[in-house]
């Protein structure tokens, strides 16, 4: 096929937030996106890799037809989003949320029956679909199809999740977190499938948080950050633009992040952190043959601060490095 | 966590809760007002004032719809403070922090319950006190005043069964529908608005047990013909001191039961 | 056909979740009917007993036009704030389906909670006027016009709730009309028992008009504007409603996809 599965140009969109005020509010303009463009091709999985708030939803919702940019456009097999969104919607699979948009008094298979009379499936073949989508998302093996959705599990409701997308047989799917909190073998299930779903030809874009997953699972990545795509490759590539550093991995406890990535920044070096509870997780990314000046730096802060240090390791280069090398790194949420 | 804390704790609840939302403590004062409007204005399209004087056998109609609208605000606060204070928790997500502060949940309710159910008793009634001034000046806020007073009595009762409810509708799960339907139950049985020989028999026989008949029973002798006498209001703190010991009585002996039991099978 | 199909799938839905919520419904229902009937017999109350053949049946028929035009603000209006809270609003919009029609069908549970409502209603003020309230002069228009009032009452509900979504403020928050059409707009009391000035309001009130048709077609109670007029301006409310939340479905859909989505009420 000539055009892409998806494509998306130049991509802008601002909200509106409320700040305050009783009678006459305060608002403020949050850019979401900056001009997001990029391109998914047939039978490949494209992972868009970013923190929350890096403005993943608001690009597959443009997709999706659920909401307007303020300029730009997206393309599905060549339609726009915003033109021609009922064609769109014909071709698109969509799951949102993991554990939203269902009825919660209704069976798993009540639930697929109600949305395949929506999708226009007719009855004669409704029943076999919706028996095959139960078996290709592991919905049965786990005898989840005549539970209610209010009963069922995190990794039951993602099955399902995925098994009203596939419905309609789409040809594109548009997956937002689709394995957000669930447990080991339910998001390795949806992994599997959307590998399989892709070898048969369609498109799959995912958004995810998880570097891991994004690094295993996608066969080209997009780097969002602050509204923009800023790396674009598949992992092995974009790991290659940092092979000449490694990574020096700690567990603190008992500190304030901020301050230490001011520090860390001040004696020339990048950082990302995650606050997990009352720890801190922090990456510091240094050139080959630095490892033992960063490991000073980290242990003289840390005292300075009054901090322990729980775990410390040196590390290959991942995708959290070519995250920090062109952001600069900061707080990952 | 003692019983002067808990009165503490939830007097201090009930204030900021009002401070921090003046249209709802606005919206407060003015329901009651508008319970007596409908009444009011779809009664008089219909019929008279003079209808309903003969029909409840009181003197004073308008000051019997007053004290009748306090009632039924209190009535249902209460029932809201107690019974469904647990739900309410629960909603928010507070309950596991009530239940583990203090030695016995059963003593949270009652005291809270009590201390609250006053608070918006007391609220219900000073709401409406103009309307009864400006009614028939200081004789019938006086009267008014009477029936708040027992009231306080009708409230004892009235806490023991919203308990029983809370825990029951707790262990149950059902407990909008069981606190939502308690309510209007107990305003319909104790006939604020009518007199209870109006209703089938077997719903007079089943008002002899709900404690708002006899505060209305109060509120009747309050706006009567004469004087109440202490014949009357014997006769009515008797009925509610039979209640206190009923309904106090079942929740005493059923809660602990049915606090264990909650624990046993999960509260949250 | 897309429409058909979807009025189907919309049906079975509401028709399956009804049963599920069964028991939640029956006592919604029976409350309702236990605080209306508070405050029917302290009305009755108010009335001379001979009365009662002629006020039975106009308070009744005034209470089942009382509950067909409230119960729609919370079953159907509310009903915005679970439809995007579930997260489904956006799963219809991928689906195509009209949220006017997905929301519409939830008349269903409405008129079951506010006939059931109205049935203990009636047999109360059966019982204790000793009159028969389920009276029709005229069956047709009768029927008529209740189908009149719940077709403005679900237009006034989609309404609000699209103004839910825009706003993000509950339904039931943003009606302050009904209470007040209730006692002054002519639904509650005749509009010719209104004092004057209030008689102007209830003629500019679109329920009054069906009201008093139904008051006609039940006992035969002359309208105030006359029958023909009544139901001309009937007429006109109910296109004037509809119209209204046609309009105001393609405002709200317009505004989610252009500011996106947000949850109503304290979510």
């Amino acid at each position: 096929m000539a055009t892409y599965a998806i494509e998306t140009r130049e991509l802008r969109k601002r909200y509106r937030t409320r700040l305050g005020g009783f009678l006459r509010g305060q608002y403020k303009w949050v850019e979401a996106l900056r001009g997001v463009s990029f391109h998914v091709d047939w039978g490949e999985i494209y992972g868009l890799l970013g923190p929350n708030g890096a403005g993943k939803t608001t690009t597959v919702k443009i997709i999706a037809t659920l909401l307007e940019p303020d300029s730009g456009d997206a393309f599905v097999a060549g339609y726009s989003s915003v033109r021609d969104p009922g064609r769109v919607r014909q071709i698109i699979g969509v799951m949102l949320s993991v554990e939203r948009g269902f009825f919660w008094k209704l069976t798993a298979r009540e639930n697929l029956k109600y949305f395949g009379m929506l999708y226009g499936l007719p009855s004669s073949k409704l029943g076999d679909k919706i028996e095959e989508v139960l078996e290709l998302t592991g919905l049965k093996e786990l005898g989840a199809e005549e539970k209610r959705f209010e009963d069922m599990s995190l990794g039951m409701k993602a099955r399902l999740g995925l098994a009203r997308a596939l419905l309609k047989d789409p040809q594109v799917l548009l997956l937002d977190e689709p394995t957000l909190g669930l447990d080991p073998p339910s998001a390795r299930h949806i992994r599997g499938l959307l590998r399989e779903l892709a070898n048969d030809g369609r498109a799959v874009l995912v958004t995810t948080h998880n570097m891991f997953e994004a690094e295993i699972l996608c066969d080209r990545i997009g780097i969002i950050s602050d509204g923009r795509i800023v790396a674009e490759g598949p992992p092995q590539e974009l790991k290659r633009r940092v092979s000449d550093t490694v990574s020096i991995t700690a567990t603190l406890t008992g500190i304030v992040a901020e301050g230490l990535s001011a520090k860390v920044s001040g004696s020339g070096y990048r950082m990302l952190y995650r606050v997990e509870g009352e720890r801190v997780r922090v990456r510091i990314q240094a050139k080959r043959g630095e490892e033992v000046e960063v490991l000073n730096l980290l242990t003289r802060l840390a005292r300075d601060s009054g901090t322990r240090i729980l775990e410390v390791r040196v590390e290959e280069p991942t995708l959290e490095d070519v995250f920090i090398a062109i952001t600069g790194g900061g707080r990952w949420e | 966590m003692g019983v002067a804390g808990i009165v503490k704790a939830e007097l201090y609840l009930q204030i900021s809760w009002l401070r921090s939302n003046r249209i709802l403590f606005a919206l407060q004062l003015f329901w009651p007002y508008t319970a007596i409007l409908v009444i009011y204005v779809m009664g008089s399209a219909y019929g008279s004032v003079e209808n309903l004087a003969s029909a409840l056998g009181v003197e004073d109609p308008l000051l019997y719809i007053v004290a009748a609208s306090a009632i039924m605000f209190a009535a249902s606060g209460i029932i809201d403070q107690t019974a469904s204070v647990a739900l309410w928790h629960r909603w928010l997500g507070t309950l596991p922090y009530i239940y583990t502060s203090t030695p016995s949940f059963t003593r949270y309710l009652l005291v809270s319950g009590l201390t609250s159910s006053l608070f918006q008793s007391a609220f219900n009634f000073l709401a409406l006190a103009p309307a009864a001034f400006i009614i028939g000046g200081l004789s019938s806020g006086l009267r008014l005043f009477l029936v708040f007073a027992v009231m306080i009595i009708g409230a004892l009762p009235l806490i023991g069964l919203g308990i029983t409810a809370a825990i029951a509708s707790i262990l149950a799960r059902e407990e909008g529908n069981v606190l939502s339907f308690l309510n209007p139950l107990l305003v319909f049985l104790g006939g604020v608005f009518y007199p209870i020989e109006i209703l089938p028999r077997i719903l007079q026989e089943a008002s002899t047990i709900i404690p708002v008949r006899y505060v209305v029973d109060a509120a009747r002798l309050a706006a009567g013909f004469q004087t109440p006498t202490g014949q009357g209001i014997l006769l009515i703190l008797y009925s509610l001191a039979l209640l206190i010991v009923l309904y106090n009585g079942l929740a005493s002996l059923g809660v602990s039961r049915l606090e264990r039991a909650t624990r046993k099978r999960g509260l949250y | 056909m897309p429409g058909m199909r979807h009025v189907r799938a919309v049906l079975w839905l509401h028709l399956v979740r009804t049963g599920r919520y069964m028991t939640g419904l029956v006592n919604w229902a029976v409350i309702d009917g236990l605080w209306i009937s508070i405050y029917v017999l302290g009305a009755l109350m108010f009335t001379d007993p001979k009365d009662y053949p002629v006020i039975a049946p106009l308070i009744f028929w005034a209470i089942l036009a009382w509950n067909l035009l409230s119960t729609p603000v919370w079953v159907i209006g509310n009903w915005a704030k679970f439809y995007i809270n579930i997260g489904v609003y956006e799963e219809h919009e991928l689906a195509g389906v009209s949220h006017n029609l997905f929301l519409s069908v939830r008349v269903i549970p409405a008129v079951m909670v506010a006939l059931i409502s109205a049935g203990f209603v009636a047999y109360l003020v059966h019982y204790v006027t000793g009159t028969n309230v389920l009276v029709a002069e005229n069956l047709v228009v009768l029927v008529l016009s209740l189908l009149a009032i719940l077709v403005i009452s679900i237009s006034y509900s989609l309404v609000l709730a699209y103004m839910a979504i825009i706003t993000q403020a509950p339904a039931p928050m943003l009606d302050f009309l009904n209470f007040l059409v209730f006692i002054v707009g002519g639904v509650g009391v005749p509009v010719d028992s209104l004092p004057p000035l209030l008689r102007w309001i209830a003629a500019i009130t679109p329920y009054s008009h069906p009201a008093e048709l139904i008051r006609w077609a039940s006992i035969g109670k002359e309208p105030y504007l006359g029958v023909s007029w009544e139901a001309v301006l009937t007429l006109g409310f109910v296109s004037a409603a509809v119209l209204l939340a046609y309009s105001m479905s393609r405002r709200a859909t317009r505004y989610a996809r252009k500011y996106g989505l947000r949850g109503i009420g304290r979510t």
